[in-house]
């Protein structure tokens, strides 16, 4: 049957592979170890990133998709560019990766510091802790789905069992207090074109669950090769706990931040599934990948998302990039 | 005494965060796991309810009403055959990259930089391209499809794992008479094996884990993560079958780090922290 027909196949070419390998000179031997892997990798992101942009430059739709796909330029781009769904998803990501990252990298950083704490039992907490890291980002998102769920909720039983009024998570409500302390007036309207509603609050609470604790992991990592003789020193000189931290391990600490920083922001441009999971693409929580789905996907425009796959792509290039660069200028450092 | 107080009062406050933090990111874990044990009556009560007895009612929903057999089979069947290949090519290139250096910097790179774009900008062409080949919804496509991070993930963490063998071993191996691809099978790869061990299992998560390339490429042969989305209704949401069927894809998830603990870090980065 199926099954194996698909482990004969697979088996096989792995055999004959191998097989082949032991007939190659040893000259040879490097280039051939590398042939498969890079035919596959091309074959899975080179190949379609050349067919997207075949695809974004031509008028091409679930429409005419069995006739001819019309020539039409950059007109996709110039369309997706002005879509006002797609520019709002665009500044929500940025939001998200602000948010989300910003609050990973300071509660990973207190995580890790508790943990370089000794106390009884420190293993097994920071195992519990990092329980989180591998779980499916999409059931991730239903858990959280089910915590911030209105009526049926943890959360909000508990708030209703502490006497507490229930909040309306995963809802475009405005959050409470932070457009009068912003100073924005209408908080309606923050809620709507600023995304400062519990929606977003909810997705960003939902990641920082998730990834907090792989900061902290990285940080601890950071703290446990610490060198020992400048914190000797310190105490000799009679600093205090918060100058010795301030003053001393955080500059030492800068290299893993900044990696944690990197790997995050990478990391959290891919985010869709914990989304997906929590508002099925609604509106007013969409991000990028979630817009590009869409589009792509839903509306089965495929010009237009070809277009904005592109524009991504160009985003997390530029990304890289700085990301690459940074990394090495660290090295020599 | 001042200074015995003040020690006292860091201890309480130092307990009160650890405790708070367990709460926190392990609490959610197991409402979903004790919740999966919840009678349907009381699942839906709007108050908390924290004593129940037990039920096993959703389990046997999902084992009996719902094909959850299938689901495992196809998520099992892709995740481990992906696997298999990644770890297999991969790591013959990672040794060619680790001990020759082929391709140079460049190359490494570039295997790098094709999971740093975001899952989502392939699917348009991967949807068209497998649809032209006929290929959606059968387990070729996300067993393929799932080399895109798994190959270079495999790549970079087993070339730091193979830079880490000194060349000396291999060479006394073939001053007496090893082939290079016999030193390798027989010399290099026991070395590594434990590295090897937890690449795989790695790989074997992120597979089992995937959701957007399931849910685009194999609507109709549904993985384990893509099928929870069946209890999520117009109307309303199946909370207690989707904590049975979720605590299932969670299990692996937890029994790998409950092995690998402070590992976890090595994998996650690459290598780049150790």
């Amino acid at each position: 049957m199926a099954l194996y027909t698909i482990l004969l196949v697979i088996a096989g070419a792995l055999l004959l592979y191998c097989l082949f390998l032991t007939r190659v000179s040893e000259h040879a031997l490097p280039v051939y170890l590398v042939v498969p892997a890079t035919v596959i990798l091309v074959s899975l992101t080179i190949f379609p990133i050349i067919y997207l942009v075949n695809l974004s430059i031509r008028d091409v739709g679930i429409y005419n998709f069995h006739s001819s796909w019309p020539f039409v330029g950059l007109g996709n781009y110039a369309t997706i560019i002005r879509d006002p769904e797609v520019i709002a998803s665009f500044f929500r990501t940025l939001q998200f990766l602000v948010a989300s990252i910003g609050l990973e990298l300071v509660l990973g950083m207190c995580m890790a510091l508790i943990l370089y704490q000794e106390f009884k039992g420190r293993g097994a907490v920071t195992t519990l802790l990092m329980l989180p890291i591998m779980v499916s980002p999409i059931l991730v998102g239903m858990m959280w789905r089910y915590m911030f769920s209105f009526n049926d909720g943890f959360i909000n039983q508990i708030f209703s069992a502490l006497g507490a009024k229930k909040l309306p998570w995963l809802t475009n409500e405005p959050l409470p207090l932070i457009s009068t302390i912003l100073g924005l007036g209408d908080p309606k309207w923050a809620a709507n074109t600023l995304n400062l509603n519990y929606g977003l609050a909810s997705i960003v609470i939902t990641d920082v669950w998730q990834w907090t604790p792989f900061v902290a992991l990285l940080v601890l990592a950071g703290l446990n090769a610490l060198p020992v003789e400048p914190y000797e020193a310190a105490v000799v000189d009679g600093a205090s706990g918060w100058a010795i931290f301030r003053h001393l391990t955080l500059p030492l600490l800068r290299p893993v931040i900044m990696v944690a920083l990197l790997i995050r922001l990478m990391d959290a441009m891919k985010v869709f599934d914990t989304i997906w999971a929590l508002f099925e693409g609604a509106p007013f929580t969409r991000v990028l990948n979630i817009s590009l789905y869409n589009v792509g996907i839903t509306r089965k425009i495929y010009g237009q998302g070809a277009a904005l796959s592109i524009l991504i792509i160009i985003l997390v290039t530029i990304m890289a990039q700085l990301v690459i660069g940074f990394v090495e200028r660290l090295e020599k450092a | 005494m001042g200074v015995a107080k003040r020690g006292r009062i860091k201890r309480l406050l130092l307990g009160l965060a650890i405790f708070l933090m367990v709460v926190i990111w392990a609490g959610p874990i197991l409402v979903v796991m004790i919740s999966s044990f919840k009678p349907e009556s009381i699942i839906r009560r709007e108050s908390l309810v924290l004593i129940f007895r037990p039920s096993a009612e959703h389990y046997h929903f999902i084992f009996t009403k719902w094909p959850f057999w299938q689901f495992l089979v196809n998520s099992v069947v892709v995740s481990s055959l992906s696997t298999v290949i990644s770890v297999t090519v991969g790591s013959l290139a990672a040794y060619s990259m680790a001990r020759f250096n082929t391709g140079g910097p460049r190359y490494s790179f570039w295997v790098l930089s094709t999971r740093m774009a975001p899952p989502a900008v392939l699917v348009i062409p991967f949807f068209i391209m497998f649809s032209k080949l006929r290929l959606v919804n059968t387990w070729w496509v996300l067993i393929f499809v799932y080399l895109t991070f798994n190959l270079s993930f495999v790549i970079w963490t087993m070339r730091s794992f193979f830079e880490e063998i000194p060349e000396a071993i291999e060479e006394a191996a073939m001053i007496d008479g090893c082939t290079r691809l016999l030193a390798f099978r027989h010399v290099v790869l026991p070395l590594v094996s434990s590295g090897l061990a937890a690449t795989m299992m790695f790989t074997l998560i992120f597979s089992w884990n995937e959701f957007i390339f399931a849910l685009v490429l194999s609507a109709f042969r549904k993985t384990l993560p893509l099928a929870l989305g069946d209890f999520v209704t117009g109307y309303a949401i199946n909370w207690g079958p989707l904590f049975a069927a979720g605590t299932f894809v969670m299990i692996p998830a937890i029994i790998f780090t409950l092995i690998m603990q402070r590992r976890l870090i090595r994998g996650l980065t690459l290598g780049a922290v150790v």
